[in-house]
């Protein structure tokens, strides 16, 4: 298992070094230089990978898996994108406030009052530190950005 | 060097300055206590609290979390027979056997002074050793920077891993990385895949956190929910563990051997606390009188480790602060750090940032000693239950920690989608076995590498040979050659072994 992942994984990035040499053979010489020497060495070292692969596979040797447990990752991978878009749209506090619950009862975690209290103390954390004391910006809510933004064409902007 | 010293120590210890070094301290005992928390990931994901900092403030709290962190994973390794960090590996050889014979609390308080004993050692080192280093490093020119800079990734990508193939492409793919976005003296943009948010380049602390950050996290969600540690099992027997009791003949010498080689190992790049406290216990275990008892619960095989592992870790500083070289993961975030702070490590540091660099040493120093306060007194009751969170709650508090960190660096929400895109990168590397550590080097060096070639070129007329004839040159040349083939020696050193005892 390990050798097939091995050689899939030398078979990728001898792609990515060829893809890269195409491009840079494009670039100026100067500009190309180190990015065609760096290229060189990766193709060769993904030759050596595959070889390597290849000859560990003829004697049969076994691993783990690449993915342990596929559906959890899914979740955990889908629970990050919906979070990435959910600050964009509904603003970070919010969407925060919704991740950490819901992310934590989707990986079949059941203890409310445990999720409760971690994710008000980490919300406060991020308040007090990144709020208050270091006065981060963080992303706000589209619609509230649109709310501002009509209020302002109103003429009402002195209220914001 | 001795006023620059005074002036670093003056300024450590304003307020604010200790306020941050018990933060990082505080901090990174917590990091290093959570498996699947590193130092590494731990500064990474806190770095963003310090852009916009008094570097030293940052740099204090920088210095704390990587003291903490190496302290940290002790904690279970101790208990539950599970090292936080992989340079607690050799603490659990001795340290859990004590715990199950009921002496927790000795085991936890010689490692936490014995971490102690150790940091400040290594901070002594690094104060005497660094700035005679650095005034040496003054006289290299483009050539020779260029090949100490490829000896840094190759030794770290040779040595650091398992296996020197995927050291060595890991450390390809991060330069190349460091190569994306406008070239700086032609302003060719290259391989941005034609997105504009790329021709600044890949900033180095949104890689970090993806490459460390978010693989972590998604590896979490794959656990089981409940999957913490249970501690319920540890003996709470009340040992005798006064100062005055513990076996100083032994524990002295170990300190001072675990200090040694902690700081000898952690001066070569790429090897890291893991080796230094395992080639520090097999040595003290090789010399013990009774060799016999390590491994069963010996105090001195935890001192021993405890303390190397420490050591390790202002050491590993000195090649990067005068030569600008990480020696590990850590030292490369710490690196990024100084350049978010718009400071070019190297030995000009030293003469344009006295007050930064030796203020950071002297917080090397403080934060080792305060370990003893804040780990001492805390470890057993505070971070020994952080083992109790359970992973599915960890989860989500790392994306939202790495999110942040990812937006705040330039309010910027294509760089929160990079994040996102690299964490599959970040993961393929762990899953594959890919050590990360070579890539983050790599995007370091990788543009100081380009430079100091295309300076190197422009000074010979494009005469390639300006690389190899220059004395200082041939030296890291020969020393670069030896560290890639190196894995060849020691196999066909291994066969001629073998054969030789049959």
């Amino acid at each position: 298992m390990k050798d097939r992942q091995d050689i899939i994984a030398g078979l990728v990035t001898l792609l990515l070094a060829c893809a890269g040499i195409y491009e840079a053979q494009g670039l100026p010489a100067g500009v190309a230089i180190l990015p065609m020497w760096v290229l060189g060495a990766l193709f060769i070292l993904s030759c050596i990978m595959i070889v390597r692969g290849l000859f560990k596979r003829a004697s049969g040797a076994e691993g783990t898996p690449f993915i342990v447990e596929p559906k959890r990752l899914l979740i955990g991978i889908i629970a990050m994108a919906l979070y990435i878009i959910g600050i964009e749209v509904i603003g970070f506090y919010v969407t925060t406030a919704l991740f950490i619950p819901l992310t934590a009862l989707a990986l079949g975690f059941r203890n409310i009052k445990i999720i409760t209290i971690t994710s008000a103390s980490f919300l406060g954390f991020v308040y007090v530190v990144f709020t208050l004391i270091f006065e981060r910006v963080l992303p706000v809510s589209i619609a509230f950005s649109l709310l501002i933004g009509a209020l302002a064409s109103l003429g009402v902007d002195n209220y914001v | 060097m001795f006023e620059a010293l005074a002036e670093g120590f003056t300024v450590i210890l304003q307020w604010q300055n200790l306020i941050a070094m018990v933060a990082g301290v505080f901090g990174g005992v917590l990091a290093g206590a959570i498996p699947g928390l590193s130092a590494t990931m731990a500064v990474a994901l806190l770095l963003p609290l310090t852009y916009g900092l008094n570097p030293v403030f940052a740099l204090g709290l920088m210095a704390g979390i990587h003291n903490g962190a190496a302290y940290g994973g002790s904690i279970p390794a101790i208990l539950l027979r599970i090292p936080g960090t992989p340079a607690a590996v050799a603490t659990t050889f001795d340290g859990y056997p004590l715990a199950m014979s009921g002496k927790v609390n000795k085991a936890l308080k010689v490692s936490v002074v014995s971490s102690a004993i150790g940091g400040a050692a290594s901070a002594i080192a690094l104060m005497s050793i660094a700035p005679p280093l650095a005034d040496l490093a003054l006289a290299f020119g483009p050539p020779e920077i260029f090949w100490v800079s490829v000896f840094g990734i190759a030794s770290t990508a040779v040595l650091i891993g398992k296996d020197p193939v995927k050291g060595l492409i890991s450390a390809c793919i991060g330069v190349m990385l460091g190569l994306v976005g406008l070239d700086h003296v032609t302003g060719v943009e290259r391989f941005t895949l034609g997105l504009i948010d790329l021709s600044g380049g890949l900033p180095l602390a949104i890689v970090l956190m993806a490459l460390f950050g978010v693989p972590a996290a998604w590896m979490m969600a794959e656990k089981k929910p409940n999957d913490n540690l249970d501690i319920s099992s540890i003996s709470k027997t009340k040992d005798d563990d006064r100062i005055r009791d513990w076996p100083w003949r032994e524990i002295l010498p170990a300190w001072c051997r675990g200090g040694f080689l902690g700081i000898l190992v952690g001066i070569l790049p790429g090897l890291g606390g893991a080796v230094s406290s395992v080639v520090a216990y097999g040595s003290q275990k090789r010399a013990a009188k009774d060799p016999d008892s390590y491994g069963k619960g010996n105090i001195t095989g935890v001192a021993v480790a405890e303390c190397a592992n420490n050591a390790d870790n202002a050491a590993s500083m000195i090649p990067a602060l005068t030569l600008g070289i990480p020696g590990s993961g850590v030292a490369a975030i710490i690196l990024a750090g100084l350049l978010i702070h718009g400071m070019e490590p190297g030995p000009q540091l030293f003469s344009d940032h006295p007050d930064v660099v030796f203020g950071y040493m002297w917080a090397m120093m403080f934060t080792s000693l305060m370990l003893i306060v804040v780990g001492g007194m805390l470890s057993t009751r505070v971070f020994a239950q952080v083992l109790r969170v359970p992973s599915a709650i960890m989860m989500p508090i790392i994306v939202a920690l790495a999110v942040i960190g990812t937006y705040t660096f330039e309010n910027n929400i294509f760089n929160v989608y990079l994040l996102f895109a690299l964490g599959f990168v970040g993961y393929a590397l762990d899953r594959l076995e890919f050590p990360v550590a070579p890539v983050i080097l790599g995007l370091f060096l990788g543009q100081k590498i380009e430079f100091n070639l295309r300076v190197s070129l422009l000074i010979s007329q494009d005469d390639l040979s300006i690389l190899w004839t220059r004395p200082i040159s041939i030296v890291i040349i020969v020393a670069t050659l030896l560290v890639i083939i190196s894995p060849l020696i020691r196999l066909a050193f291994r066969r001629a072994l073998r054969s030789y005892g049959k």
